[in-house]
């Protein structure tokens, strides 16, 4: 599913892939991530954790890199850069739209 | 440890809703060993456990270690598998985070069992088609090329007949129930999906409730119903040898003026090439209560001069002279009598004969209809008398027309 099916990606997308720009991480890490950089107003659950991450594999946002033992530990692809980038640039717009209107 | 059985009062895909009622048998003590249609629990659940079912993935029935390691992180221990649809898993820690945080994503969770829902209902939508476009076309198919008097309507009025038997009669009712509660159920479930991946909370559960429960046992009994028919269905129409059937019937014995055994009699004994030569074999249809067919296939010790329809082959000039009488007995509604036999009698006929009809007005009968073919021994008569119905087919050296009183005598 490319980023015209799936539209414009979801807060705990957004912050999950945000969460692997500059290392890889594994599944909990991630979870301490959005909710230490959100202050607590994105909380993942497991379900939705292990959801996002299966789905961002089999759309190769991300990919895995190493097992340990029931732990597994993921790095963003070049197409999960792009499409975080692609979302970021449209958050952007969207606050530079609400700001313009709000002068 | 005690097990307790209970019938699942909830749709399996009514996710909240089953959720909720597994949450109130843990208040009662009591943990799910397996849920189906029953579910069976074990005493120790912990008032207060959380239930949550997660839709399987693409990793088959089983949580991978990945799952089951992350989620027992969050304080979710895995249960089992219900169908093949999901996972359960619980909680007993008040203070573990909700499985899924947010709807868009509980949502995609559930795209692959929503996709292969869709996929099931086109391909059962498919194949319902074909079915009933098979039953019409079978009406509507030219008929067989060795049929020389083709009638395709007349052989409704004894389908009728024969399909108001128990189990078609219970097994329609479970088929449609079925279909029904499979597809609100369906409904239910890709409604759900429809309204996360939309980021809308789901729509207010039907929840646990005593008509779901009395129509899942309606069904099961109707299922126990419908088996149970069969297996009467099939004992009743099994074939029974005449001499241990007592309902009456005209003896090819009567009919002939020679004298004549049965080919096991003729043999010395029993033998598998003539086991159907003298039987009978009862029908069952609420429509027709009383309905029986008798074959006698019987043969002269002495050769005849005329050949029937299976020995053809003279010894010595002559003929074995084996004459053969199938007959219907029946007894239905007296306006359905006339109908259905004359659709007995088409039903019975031989296709590739070109049978001559005609109608005798006959004192004391209703109906009586004797047909025969000028080039072969083959003769056949329907006889009704209120709702009492008598059709033979015969082959053999006796004119049917001048034992009318003999054949009229099952239906008087």
């Amino acid at each position: 599913m490319g980023a015209k099916e799936r539209g414009p990606l979801t807060e705990p997308m957004f912050y999950v892939l945000m969460s692997f720009l500059h290392r890889e991480m594994c599944g909990t890490d991630v979870t301490e991530f959005v909710q230490k950089k959100t202050g607590g107003r994105v909380y993942l659950g497991p379900g939705t954790l292990y959801t996002l991450l299966g789905k961002f594999v089999e759309e190769q946002l991300i990919e895995q890199t190493d097992v340990s033992g029931r732990k597994r530990t993921y790095r963003l692809t070049d197409k999960g850069r792009a499409a975080y980038r692609e979302e970021l640039e449209r958050l952007r717009a969207c606050v530079a739209d609400a700001e313009e209107e709000e002068r | 440890m005690k097990k307790v059985r209970k019938l699942v009062p909830v749709s399996l895909y009514d996710i909240p809703g089953l959720e909720t009622w597994l949450e109130e048998q843990a208040n009662q003590s009591l943990f799910p060993v397996r849920i189906g249609t029953w579910a069976v629990f074990r005493e120790g659940g912990v008032p207060g456990t959380r239930f949550r079912l997660d839709a399987f993935g693409n990793t088959g029935t089983e949580p991978t270690a990945e799952q089951l390691e992350l989620y027992r992180q969050y304080g979710w221990q895995y249960a089992l598998p219900i169908g093949r649809a999901f996972f359960l898993f619980y909680s007993t820690d008040p203070e573990a985070v909700e499985l899924h945080t947010d709807l868009q994503t509980r949502g995609m969770s559930l795209g692959r069992l929503a996709k292969q829902l869709r996929s099931y209902k086109i391909r059962t939508f498919i194949a319902w088609g074909i079915v009933l476009l098979l039953c019409l076309l079978s009406l509507l198919l030219p008929p067989s090329r060795f049929d020389v008097q083709p009638d395709r309507f007349a052989i409704l009025p004894r389908l009728l007949a024969s399909l108001c038997i128990p189990y078609v009669l219970i097994g329609v009712p479970v088929v449609i129930l079925f279909r029904l509660r499979e597809l609100r159920q369906q409904r239910m479930l890709l409604d759900l999906h429809d309204r996360l991946k939309a980021g809308e909370p789901p729509a207010p559960s039907p929840g646990p409730s005593r008509s779901f429960a009395r129509t899942e046992l309606a069904l099961m009994v109707l299922c126990i119903l419908f088996t149970l028919s069969m297996a009467v269905q099939f004992a009743i129409q099994r074939p029974v040898r005449l001499e241990d059937f007592s309902a009456p019937y005209v003896s090819l014995t009567e009919l002939e003026e020679v004298p004549l055994v049965t080919w096991e009699e003729l043999d010395g004994g029993p033998s598998s090439f003539h086991e159907d030569s003298y039987q009978v074999r009862r029908r069952l249809s609420l429509l027709v209560p009383v309905w029986y067919e008798v074959t006698q296939d019987m043969v002269s010790p002495q050769l005849g001069e005329m050949s029937n329809g299976y020995s053809p082959d003279p010894e010595g000039g002559k003929y074995t002279y084996s004459p053969d009488l199938d007959a219907v007995y029946a007894r239905t509604l007296p306006a359905f009598a006339p109908t259905l036999a004359r659709s007995i009698l088409h039903e019975e006929r031989l296709v590739n004969i070109y049978w001559v009809y005609e109608e005798p007005d006959l004192p004391g009968l209703d109906l009586a209809v004797l047909a025969h073919d000028e080039d072969s021994p083959w003769q056949m008569a329907a006889l009704v008398k209120g709702g009492r119905i008598a059709v033979y087919r015969y082959a053999g050296q006796e004119r049917l027309a001048d034992h009318l009183d003999l054949l009229a005598s099952m239906v008087q």
